[in-house]
């Protein structure tokens, strides 16, 4: 394996498997997770391809795999969690487990058992088993069903009966009423209505001579029954509407708790009575009924008929329960078996289907009872590919070995880095913003420390710092009990799957607090300042030849010109770590063009680029540093050094003067640095435009085929992967324009955008010298208990609101942009694309 | 007073961005030329399943069981744009709520027409329920198996619906439901609808008036020609005629006293003579053309679906998706169907849109 500079060297390989070993091929390959399968038949659809079917059958099993899981959840049993041989054992193994565990469990679940052949275990016998397993379900949720209507119906009646009672004594009471108003229109009572205020009827026919007062024979009818409440309203309005008020609807305040029995959701229903008059209208009412859902329910017209029919019904519910009970008891058997194993069956079902999907990648050949694949391999993965290649044939006991060749090929090869747990989070961070070329320099891998420097650069306080790696230490340290969590917020995943980064970041922002001094936004003095300040003189070094030997005197804090002085130290440091950065990624770029041989490069690209950046800002650098470790009586400001280097190049003001040469120096700069811009700009695509042509003429002498000529030079241009079309001259020129206009401007604006690790550091320095004076000091100032604990309250709230989630977030937004734009920009081409090996093992996203 | 006329471009995407955002992005994902050319070499409907999970549909189908059929592929397609349009419909504010409202209206009438049909051929009243249009659901759908006669339907159950306001515009005659009495209850309302959506649109202003406005007269125009071919050899009189006819459109109102003297195709023809783009739907149909003729419109009318969405901040983008959407799923079932009943040749019938 190579390092993580280069990413690792790839090539295309041409596997030939005997069509009988494929399966068995494919399942080791994707063990292994070293190939990266190549789609050898994009002319075909999904469901033209060779193994479509397997995959349906897949879909097919999911689904019914999906309605296990539903109905199992709805039964409200855990699900198993995965089983360790399961996840790690073959395919066969693990299926031969679970078609045991079936049976074992099944053997109770009344036909319900796995099939027994363990030997020939695989996709098909489990399919069957599912198939057995579904039907059984069904069967059993539809029994279910009807004893739930039949419970519900039941419980209805039983609910109905218990409360008409009241109905009927209104109607008893309102009888006279009614009865005086509506006999008019009452001719003479068809028999199917029953007569509720006479003697005897339909249904009370035990109790004859249980009528109310009324001696006149009025015939009213009725209808009573469940309506779900939420219809209630409507269902009345209607009502009124279709008999023109000539009705009487009694319903009950309390509504009914049921289950629908389809679909399990709770409704809750309202007994009601209506009472009407004449066939026509029944018939009507009865329909109308029917078309809102309503359940009707003939109720006897006397108290002691409704009475027998409520004992008869209790009677039933009783037996009813019982069948119930031992329904359920039979469902969940069969739910806890499928509950098991699910998980384990999900798991092979999703593995089969990747199998098959990478299968459909595969061409098969015509001639031969043969498959090709081709895939993208790492190198080193070679002998990994032989020898899941000859496990594969072993397995599946085909007699042709299988074979794999190395293939030439012009496409562009995938970049992979191999990375570990710590390296990961760095590598994501710099392939989020483009995939880097295949073999070129890799940002990532100085992404590793730059990264958390540049953030510590702008977040650096030693408590802050410490917070935060204690934080990340913690996700570290619990990362295995955490990572078995399931459904962890997706807002802690990414917190999550940065810890080392984190961890990263807090240890440096601690190295850089203590650089600072800072923590919590008061300077500790570790070593004994160098200053002292007596409250009746001015401050003054106690010893002029001592250096405070750690980070910046704790004597600053406090002092009235602290923030000038940090100011200073602070521009100047980003200024000095932003050149550093960018130089060293224009030397990268060096290795990326010698590592792919485009010498052209180095000597139109490389050394004006140096001679510009290093020219300038380089220079600015230099004096800088010089300026600070010398000492110069009345030093000049560097910005107007650099000014007056370029507007009155030549002579040196005498304020501006730091050392002897000064103006020699400069003027040699300037030179330098207007030859830099059109070196960049010129030699570049006139040396390629004068190879065109040479190779034209040659091409020309020899063959004269001009669509060689063409060609020809296209394979030493700048692009690794050339391919001739693009390299039209024109094309060329526009692209070394922008390039050029991009590096000079860039130059300057990178430079200027270092600027922000000043503007932040200093604002996160303020903000929690702020807060901490404002409200903590503040607090303790007051004295009273109540005001101290309030006062840290807040503090404390502020610190981690503001301080460490909102300042961290914008550090770290600016230590990013600080590395895809300024730095990569220097080197990385970024057109990459990533290689994602086909591995089982890897966890599937969900679809 | 015009709500989007003046300052239109500035306050559109206050209330409606969103919700327009959702609409043309629902619009990208129709399906494009090249589905069309893999859904028509699949061999069998499972084969039109598991290209269309690779659509925009996704997994609609996944939790099927069994082999797929027609009668599914279309029930479940519905849901999905159902689902859509509610999901738009229920965050939308005024005047897009009503406007969506308005759509949904035509639904309603279409289900209260298949209901009371369905129930004088004594079909059961539950079947039918489940057959209905998802999107012109409303509560007191289920009573209209009860009524009998016009008089009844509206007493019973339109009278709590939006479209209650059509049929007392509609002053119909006394009678049972028959065939005939629902097809002119049909056209009624469905006049009443049109006139009254137009006359909303209208009132609406702006890019939305114009481009609802051409949509809604094409639909108009359609309607009186439609009546006019279907009421050929009927004993509809003239006057019972007119009434059917929306009084709105291009043809609105020479073209439609023409129409309503014509009594064969040649005299629809020279009746439409004088309106582009009218008057090329007759440019070879010849004698019976009815099928071709209907083609042609819905072409059109798609062709206006496609017009709307190439401008900017108006509603008329709600009623275009919805509309391009529901011929997607025409067409989809099409070739399922000509898939199912391996009628290969016929399959090309549809109508693309892109």
């Amino acid at each position: 394996m190579g390092s993580l500079f280069r990413s690792e060297e790839m090539h295309l390989i041409e596997m030939v498997v005997q069509a009988e070993a494929a399966h068995a091929t494919v399942e080791e390959l994707g063990r292994t997770g070293v190939v990266q399968f190549v789609d050898l038949n994009p002319e075909l659809n999904a469901f033209q391809r060779s193994y479509v079917n397997d995959v349906k059958r897949c879909d097919e099993l999911e689904r019914k795999l999906r309605f296990f899981k539903e109905q199992v959840e709805k039964a409200g049993l855990p699900i198993a969690p995965k089983t360790e041989a399961g996840a790690a054992a073959t395919e066969a193994s693990s299926l031969v487990q679970g078609a045991r565990r079936g049976r074992r469990y099944g053997g109770a679940g009344a036909g319900m058992a796995a099939p027994a052949d363990a030997g020939g275990a695989n996709l098909d016998d489990l399919e069957e088993h599912f198939v057995e397993l579904e039907a059984g379900l069904v069967q059993l949720n539809a029994n279910q069903e009807i004893l739930d209507s039949a419970a519900n119906e039941l419980t209805e009646l039983q609910c109905l009966l218990a409360q008409t009672s009241v109905f009927f004594d209104d109607a008893g009471a309102a009888g006279d009423v009614f009865v005086s108003q509506t006999s008019a229109l009452d001719a003479n009572g068809p028999s199917a209505s029953s007569p509720l205020l006479g003697t005897g009827g339909r249904l009370g026919e035990s109790a004859p001579g249980a009528g109310t007062a009324s001696s006149r024979a009025v015939q009213l009818g009725y209808v009573s029954g469940l309506l779900e409440q939420t219809k209630m309203a409507r269902f009345e309005r209607l009502l009124w509407r279709a008999t023109r008020g000539n009705h009487i609807l009694r319903q009950c305040t309390e509504a009914v708790e049921l289950s629908d029995p389809a679909s399990g959701e709770p409704v809750s229903k309202i007994a009601f009575i209506v009472f009407f008059q004449g066939a026509r209208l029944r018939t009507k009412i009865t329909k109308m009924c029917e078309s809102y859902g309503a359940n009707l329910y003939e109720t006897p017209d006397t108290a002691s008929a409704r009475q027998q029919l409520l004992v008869e019904v209790e009677a039933r519910m009783d037996d009813l329960e019982l069948t119930l009970d031992s329904a359920a008891e039979q469902r969940e058997r069969v739910l806890s078996v499928i509950a098991a194993s699910l998980e384990d069956w999900l798991d092979i079902v999703n593995r089969e289907q990747r199998i098959y999907h990478a299968l459909n990648l595969w061409k098969s050949d015509v001639s031969s009872r043969a498959l090709v694949a081709r895939a993208w391999a790492p190198v080193w993965g070679d002998s990994q590919i032989e020898a899941a290649l000859a496990r594969g044939v072993a397995r599946s006991g085909a007699s042709v070995q299988s074979f794999f060749e190395v293939k030439v090929t012009s496409s562009p090869p995938p970049t992979y880095f191999v990375t570990n747990k710590y390296t990961a989070g760095f590598q994501a961070l710099m392939d989020a913003y483009g995939m880097a070329r295949y073999q070129e320099a890799n940002a990532g891998v100085f992404t590793i420390i730059t990264f958390p420097f540049l953030f510590a650069v702008m977040f650096g306080d030693l408590g802050h710092g410490a917070l935060l790696t204690m934080f990340a230490a913690i996700l570290v340290a619990y990362e295995g009990r955490i990572a078995r969590i399931p459904g962890r917020p997706e807002m802690f995943n990414m917190l999550f799957n940065g810890r080392y980064l984190i961890l990263a970041m807090g240890v440096f922002a601690m190295y850089a607090g203590l650089l600072y001094n800072d923590c919590f936004g008061f300077s500790i003095d570790f070593f004994g300042s160098n200053w002292s300040r007596p409250s009746d003189g001015d401050a003054h070094l106690i010893d002029p030849d001592r250096v405070y030997p750690f980070g910046v005197d704790p004597g600053w804090a406090g002092a009235t010109n602290k923030l000038q002085f940090y100011n200073s130290f602070k521009m100047k440091t980003a200024i000095i770590y932003g050149v550093t950065q960018m130089l060293f990624g224009v030397v990268l770029s060096l290795t990326n063009h010698l590592y792919y041989g485009n010498y052209i490069d180095v000597w139109t690209r490389f050394i004006p680029e140096v001679l510009f950046l290093g020219g300038m800002f380089g220079y600015m650098v230099i004096l800088i540093i010089y300026k600070w470790v010398t000492v110069i009586p009345d030093p000049p400001l560097i910005l107007t050094v650099m000014i007056d280097m370029f507007l009155k190049a030549g002579s040196v003001p005498a304020k501006d003067e730091m050392y002897s040469g000064q103006g020699a120096v400069q003027i040699i700069l300037v030179f330098v640095l207007l030859v830099a811009i059109p070196w960049l700009l010129l030699p570049k695509p006139i040396i390629l435009w004068m190879r065109k042509k040479a190779a034209a003429r040659r091409a020309g002498h020899s063959h004269g085929g001009a669509t060689e000529a063409l060609l020809a030079p296209a394979a030493d241009g700048t692009e690794p992967e050339g391919d001739g079309h693009g390299h039209d001259m024109g094309e060329i020129v526009i692209h070394q324009i922008i390039h050029t206009i991009e590096y000079v401007l860039g130059t300057v604006s990178n430079t200027a955008s270092y600027l922000r690790l000043w503007a932040l550091s200093l604002a996160h320095a303020e903000l929690s010298e702020v807060i901490l004076d404002q409200v903590l000091f503040r607090g303790l100032k007051a004295g009273s208990a109540p005001l101290i604990f309030a006062a840290f309250t807040v503090w404390a709230l502020a610190t981690v609101g503001i301080l460490m989630i909102m300042e961290s977030l914008s550090a770290f937004l600016h230590a990013l942009r600080l590395h895809w734009v300024e730095f990569l920009s220097k080197f990385g081409a970024s057109d990459g694309w990533k290689f994602e090996p086909f591995n089982l093992d890897a966890p599937v996203a969900a679809e | 007073m015009s709500y989007y006329s003046m300052l239109g471009l500035s306050t559109f995407n206050i209330e409606n961005g969103f919700l327009e955002a959702l609409a043309r992005s629902f619009r990208d994902a129709l399906l494009t030329r090249a589905d069309y050319q893999n859904l028509m070499q699949c061999e069998r409907l499972d084969d039109l399943k598991l290209h269309l999970s690779s659509t925009d549909y996704g997994n609609f189908l996944a939790d099927v069981p069994g082999a797929l059929k027609t009668s599914m592929l279309e029930k479940r397609a519905w849901d999905k744009l159902v689902g859509e349009f509610e999901h738009m419909r229920l965050q939308a504010v005024q005047p897009l709520a009503q406007f969506m409202e308005y759509i949904r209206y035509q639904y309603m009438i279409d289900n209260v027409v298949f209901l009371i049909t369905g129930t004088l051929h004594g079909k059961d009243a539950e079947t039918l329920l489940s057959k209905c249009h998802p999107l012109g659901k409303f509560d007191s759908m289920a009573t209209l198996t009860v009524a009998t006669t016009a008089a009844e339907l509206y007493d019973y159950v339109l009278v709590e619906t939006p479209l209650a306001g059509y049929f007392v515009n509609a002053s119909l005659q006394e009678g049972d439901l028959d065939e005939m009495n629902i097809e002119i209850i049909r056209s009624t309302l469905y006049k009443a609808y049109l006139e009254d959506f137009y006359k909303f649109v209208c009132s609406l202003g702006g890019v939305t008036a114009s481009v609802m406005k051409e949509i809604l007269e094409f639909e108009a125009d359609r309607r009186s020609i439609n009546i006019t071919i279907n009421s050929f050899g009927t004993e509809l009189s003239v006057d019972d005629k007119k009434k059917l006819y929306p009084s709105f459109g291009q043809l609105y109102p020479e073209g439609i006293d023409k129409l309503l003297k014509a009594e064969d195709l040649d005299m629809v023809r020279a009746a439409v003579d004088f309106y582009t783009p009218l008057d090329q739907f007759f440019d070879d149909v010849d004698g019976i053309g009815g099928d071709s003729l209907e083609d042609k419109f819905i072409a059109h009318e798609v062709h206006l679906h496609k017009e709307s969405f190439n401008q900017q901040y108006h509603l008329g983008v709600f009623y275009s998706f919805l509309k391009l959407k529901e011929q997607e799923i025409r067409n989809l079932l099409w070739i399922a169907e000509c898939i199912a009943q391996n009628q290969r040749d016929q399959m090309t019938k549809f109508v693309p849109m892109w």
